[in-house]
């Protein structure tokens, strides 16, 4: 007999309709899947197997073909184990096919006949709702990304033969409660809070206004300074996560099966090793997989030691940075990922650290300070709004007791700050300053005569080029905006100058 | 040797059931190198070839999951023999398991395609 069951697929971000197909007829026993399945899918036998007879059903001894429709597409993943089993009993007639109940079926199962966690569901989940599907039955580990989908029947099983009882309609099952999305969760990573960073006063005001405004940041300084402490206080003050940011943040992790705590509710903070290659980075693998740049979409991106990068590897952060999307090509499949994350990246000035320290001496030649900041492109530079020079603290800042401004002030600017962005922004799809093209700078960084007789000033004694003019434009519509002004004034535009420090000292 | 008594009782068995369902037996026990034929017989135009498998309860499974690809291309090996010796190579062929479990015959017409 022929029994039908609905589950669904993955191609990037975006789900897709699959149809399995289970048929059975007597003669010699087989286990035959077809529709491009990988090893994955195709190892769905065992576990079916004893799955199957360890929930008190008896596995046919049949010829058994599956199918898993459209044929033409890569199926991967464990999550057909379900509705194949669900499948395979209706074909063998153990359960009624007639009355089945019609659902999306996911599921992984393990050998006692539990139905495990699986990754990628939220994103299916949600392509399936666009789609039109209604009733999912889905593992209830997966439960807790799946609760803040409204508009659908989501039912969460933990066994084979529970998923069997609601199907036949022998138990009923209450579906998941939805609950409305509120992120009001205290954030958590104590240690790293503002309050416990003594002296770094201008690095502290960089950071807050790259935060307000989305800003890519470079902090550069001699070792010991305090970069790497700056830079992991950071999710300390970012503003909250919208539920739109949330939920595409989730889906992201959610492939990458790393929604450990069932969903997303803080921006991520993702530090790659400099040993990452390319492809860790932008994503890839045969799979095509979300890279580190994906993973933190809508949250940061710190590469400590920016240097120490391959080249290569600093390289494709280009294309990204502008477009704030990924295309992962590969020769199965090409994928579009968001990317589009803040980007925290700290230096030494030289091989030895100290070059342009107010306290140590460099000990390194000029060729050897000239190669090593050689490593960093001229339009990747272009690409970072804010440098900042970070020099070591003096003893008297280390000394002081006195607790610096906690996270949590700096926190509440910055949300006023992002929603002026918002609202002034709002309809563009845009949500801060750093996304703003020319064509909106033009419109909302107007400058007062004063201002602009400043920028015509330091616009031929620095150097500046079209590039950096606008990227000052934009971070002092920031720095306006942490100060609740409508228009940028000439503080504002002077403030903003000075964080092009690497356009200037550096650029040997 | 008392399971192959069994044995060649069940392919006694199987061999009396083929003979009335229209089966003209050419061979029984045909062994070689490359494995070995319980029965070749001619039906409805094709060359066939037999395996007979017997048991006495399914408390072990259904006979016919004794056949285990491994067995499956000995037979087919023998049956390639068994064709290139009585110079018949271009007939249509067809592999049949037999099933025998406690008097009662199982017959799977061209068992190996699935």
């Amino acid at each position: 007999m022929l029994a039908l069951v609905k589950s669904y697929g993955l191609k990037g971000l975006d789900g897709f309709s699959v149809q399995a197909e289970i048929d059975m007829h007597s003669g010699m026993p087989t286990y035959d899947i077809v529709g491009l399945a990988d090893t994955a899918v195709k190892e769905s036998k065992e576990r079916i197997r004893s799955a199957v007879k360890n929930s008190g059903y008896s596995y046919p001894v049949a010829s058994v073909v599956i199918n898993l429709a459209p044929a033409d597409i890569k199926k991967e993943g464990t999550l057909y184990d379900l509705p194949i089993a669900i499948g395979m009993l209706a074909a063998s007639k153990q359960i009624p096919y007639d009355t089945l109940k019609k659902a999306v079926i996911l599921g992984e199962l393990s050998l006692n006949g539990e139905v495990r966690k699986i990754n990628g569901l939220l994103p299916m989940i949600i392509s399936a709702k666009q789609q039109g599907e209604r009733v999912f039955v889905i593992p209830r580990d997966n439960a807790e990304e799946a609760v803040f989908i409204e508009g659908t029947e989501i039912y969460a099983v933990a066994t084979l033969s529970e998923a069997v009882a609601f199907l036949t309609g022998q138990t009923e099952l209450q579906p998941l409660t939805t609950r409305s999305w509120q992120n009001d969760v205290e954030y958590r990573r104590g240690d790293n809070d503002f309050k416990y960073i003594k002296g770094q006063f201008a690095a502290k005001r960089a950071m807050e206004i790259a935060v307000a405004g989305g800003h890519n940041i470079l902090m550069v300084g001699p070792p010991g300074a305090g970069k790497t402490m700056l830079a992991r206080a950071v999710p300390s003050i970012m503003p909250n996560l919208t539920f739109d940011e949330a939920l595409e943040v989730a889906k992201i992790h959610s492939i990458s099966g790393q929604l450990d705590g069932g969903f997303i509710y803080e921006r991520p903070f993702r530090t790659p090793h400099h040993s990452a290659t390319m492809v860790a980075l932008t994503g890839g693998g045969n799979k095509a997989r979300p890279g580190e740049i994906s993973l933190a979409h809508n949250g940061v991106l710190f590469l400590d030691e920016l240097p120490e990068y391959s080249r290569q590897t600093l390289e494709t952060l280009r294309q990204p940075l502008e477009d704030g999307v990924i295309t992962v090509a590969r020769n199965a499949v090409s994928v579009t990922y968001p990317a589009d994350f803040m980007l925290i990246a700290s230096m030494n000035p030289c091989p030895c650290g100290n070059y342009g320290s107010a306290t140590a001496e460099c000990t390194c030649s000029a060729s050897q300070i000239h190669r090593y900041l050689g490593k960093l492109s001229g339009p990747l530079l272009d690409r970072i709004d804010i440098h900042i020079e970070v020099d070591n603290v003096t003893y008297y800042d280390i000394q002081s007791d006195t607790l610096a401004e906690p996270s949590e002030t700096i926190r509440k600017r910055v949300n006023i700050a992002r929603e002026k962005q918002l609202s002034r922004l709002s309809g563009s799809g845009k949500r801060c300053n750093a996304q703003m093209t020319t064509v909106d700078i033009k419109k909302y960084c107007k400058l007062d005569k004063e201002s602009l007789t400043l920028m015509e000033d330091s616009f031929d004694r620095l150097n500046l080029s079209a590039r950096a003019y606008n990227r000052i434009l934009k971070v002092a519509r920031t720095i306006a905006d942490l100060d609740g002004a409508d228009n940028i004034s000439v503080k504002h535009i002077a403030e903003s100058i000075q964080y092009r420090s690497l356009d200037r000292k550096y650029r040997v | 040797m008392n399971t192959h008594i069994k044995g060649v009782k069940g392919e006694d068995i199987a061999a009396d059931y083929l003979v009335k369902h229209k089966y003209k037996i050419l061979e029984r026990n045909f062994k070689c190198r490359f494995g070995e034929i319980d029965i070749v017989a001619v039906n409805d135009g094709f060359v066939v070839f037999v395996e007979v498998k017997s048991r006495a309860s399914d408390k072990f499974g259904l006979p016919r999951e004794a056949v285990t690809p491994y067995k499956r291309q000995r037979i087919i090996g023998a049956a390639k023999y068994w064709l290139y010796l009585n110079k018949n190579t271009g007939a249509p062929t067809r592999f049949d398991v037999v099933e025998v479990m406690c008097e009662e015959v199982t017959v799977l017409k061209d068992a190996f395609r699935n």
